[in-house]
């Protein structure tokens, strides 16, 4: 069965939840609560409760970012990251530049793959230069400028991307999570985690 | 709702008068993508249109159809560039929504889908000239032309435009941009025997450079009163912030004689990125208190007078009120203005005043 193509879903892993339930029970007792704030209710309470309970959740709880694994408290798994896929892939010549103001320059013939999301969405403009993305298992680097609704990296090597293939954006697996960009950022994670892509529909996956 | 994002009508009738002047006779395609670069796409479409603006940019069909859905007048374009075969376009040609395309594989798409629903879809077909993102190379330019010419007479599609979106680098490599575009609409012009509405800048260039209006420009950031280049502010450009992010105190702690730190309603929640701690200052009562510190829901900032609890605060806008503008704030944290409106969380309130 062929994967679900996403132009840009917030994924929230099913498992990565009820892992960090468990660690967070052993840490706060079994009646530990969640507080889901009210900008993100609609958007993730009913999913979340689908997983962790609708008895976790509530207002006098700890941080939402604990759950999700991405607040103050170590030892948890992000449960949620960005997913889009492969928009287009076109051919560029060694010198030619990626993106508002050629800030990359292509040192060989290249494969340039494009997915839609953005700045708009989250990725953080200021991580031009740094950020990389999961495509096929591979930690592919963002080229050039993060645009409000596109970003690019290079296919060359990978020669079974076509359109459509998954693109993960601040997923743990590649090696660019909301740890790293939050460094970089000066943040915190829980920030970054919290106000991913808004224009998204959440998926709840396993 | 502690924060409301308003969105200043007046202003934007005013930007998009001025900047439409600027570029006559060429026309302003208002850029609508991102919810209308946070400040509500519907609400910000019905107002240019009916100022006289006649084309809106969308980026995606989705809301390109959204959009369609409330500027039911055909006479307005309404044009869609990013897709692919993962997005539904059945419903384009009947909403008669246009198409930016700069691929083979877009353009069998949409041939594919005219013939199946029995409406020809309008587009636009695109160069690239840099950006490498999703216009055809130069070189593929004629053969792409003669394939969209093939549709055009088999009846799936009608070429309306010709557009490309310039890199941005530099003066010089933007002229190179240019000529290369004017040699595209020539190649497209000559093949279709008819005039095409040609495009090619957005914000930047049309301010700045009058030969790179040809028939139409498109406008996001400066019709929203945000600056896209640099050394210039709102009111040198003569445009007026739309958006003005207004919140609440909601607490007050003299903390030393005559300095008082204030907590408001406002925090990363509601789109405040949290690094602007230290560099920006915000209003109340027409006095500058600098932030120090952005928590979830709320940040706290200090300044030397006293506010009262519930007093309004002025996070940006349009200096009314003695608060700075976004384009300062995205100067201050080196970003653009535009990312911090379109990432104010969509649970704001907009407040058309």
């Amino acid at each position: 069965m062929s994967e679900q193509v996403y132009r840009r879903a917030v994924m929230l892993s099913e498992e990565a939840l009820l892992s960090n339930l468990e660690e967070l029970r052993k840490l706060y007792g079994n009646s530990v609560t969640f507080a889901i704030p009210e900008t993100l209710t609609a958007r993730y309470e009913d999913k979340v409760a689908s997983v962790v309970g609708s008895e976790a959740i509530d207002v006098d709880g700890l941080p939402f970012a604990e759950l999700l694994g991405v607040g103050e408290i170590g030892g948890l798994h992000s449960a949620v990251w960005l997913r889009s896929h492969v928009l287009g892939i076109r051919d560029a010549a060694a010198g030619e530049g990626i993106s508002y103001g050629a800030t990359h320059i292509l040192e060989h013939d290249s494969q340039i793959a494009l997915a839609p999301v953005g700045f708009a969405d989250g990725i953080d403009r200021k991580l031009s230069g740094s950020l990389s993305v999961l495509v096929e298992g591979h930690s592919l680097p963002v080229l050039g400028r993060i645009a409000m609704d596109s970003i690019s990296f290079d296919v060359t090597d990978l020669t079974v991307t076509k359109i459509g293939t998954t693109v993960d954006i601040f997923r743990s697996e590649s090696g660019f999570g909301f740890d790293r960009a939050s460094q970089i950022l000066g943040t915190t994670t829980a920030e970054l985690a919290i106000r991913l892509s808004e224009r998204a529909e959440v998926i709840l996956c396993r | 709702m502690s924060v409301i994002a308003r969105i200043n009508e007046a202003a934007l009738r005013h930007n998009l008068r001025l900047l439409s002047e600027r570029v006559a006779p060429a026309r302003l395609m208002f850029i609508v993508k991102a919810n209308g670069y946070g400040h509500g796409c519907l609400d910000v479409s019905k107002i240019a249109v009916s100022q006289g603006i006649t084309d809106l940019g969308c980026l995606e069909i989705t809301t390109a159809l959204e959009v369609r859905s409330v500027i039911t007048d055909d006479s307005v374009n309404v044009l869609a560039w990013q897709f692919d075969q993962f997005d539904d376009i059945s419903k384009v040609g009947e909403n008669h929504i246009q198409l930016g395309v700069g691929n083979f594989v877009q353009l069998e798409q949409i041939a594919k889908i005219a013939k199946a629903t029995g409406h020809p879809i309008s587009v636009h077909l695109k160069l690239d000239t840099g950006l490498n993102r999703n216009g055809m190379r130069f070189s593929d330019w004629s053969r792409f032309v003669d394939f969209a010419y093939e549709l055009e007479t088999l009846g799936a599609l009608k070429v309306v435009a010709v557009w490309t979106h310039i890199a941005e680098t530099s003066d010089e490599h933007d002229d190179i941009a240019r000529s290369d575009f004017e040699k595209a609409r020539t190649i497209a012009e000559e093949k279709f025997g008819r005039k095409l509405t040609a495009h090619m800048a957005a914000s930047s260039a049309s301010f700045r450079r009058s030969e790179f209006h040809q028939d139409m420009i498109r406008n996001g950031g400066h019709v929203y009163g945000i600056p896209s280049f640099d050394g210039t502010s709102s009111r040198e450009m003569g445009v007026i912030p739309v958006m003005t992010l207004v919140s609440s105190v909601l607490e007050v702690t003299e903390i030393s004689e005559g300095n008082f730190e204030v907590t408001v309603s406002a925090g990363y929640l509601h789109g405040v990125p949290s690094y602007v701690a230290g560099k920006v200052e915000i209003a109340i009562a027409g006095q500058r208190f600098e932030i120090l510190k952005v928590n979830a829901g709320t940040l706290i900032a200090v300044g030397s007078t006293r506010p009262i609890v519930g007093e309004e605060v002025y996070l940006f806008g349009d200096e009314t009120n003695g608060e700075q503008t976004v384009r300062e704030w995205g100067d201050a944290i080196g970003t653009l203005g535009d990312e911090i409106c379109c990432r104010i969380s969509p649970a704001v309130e907009r407040r058309l005043v």
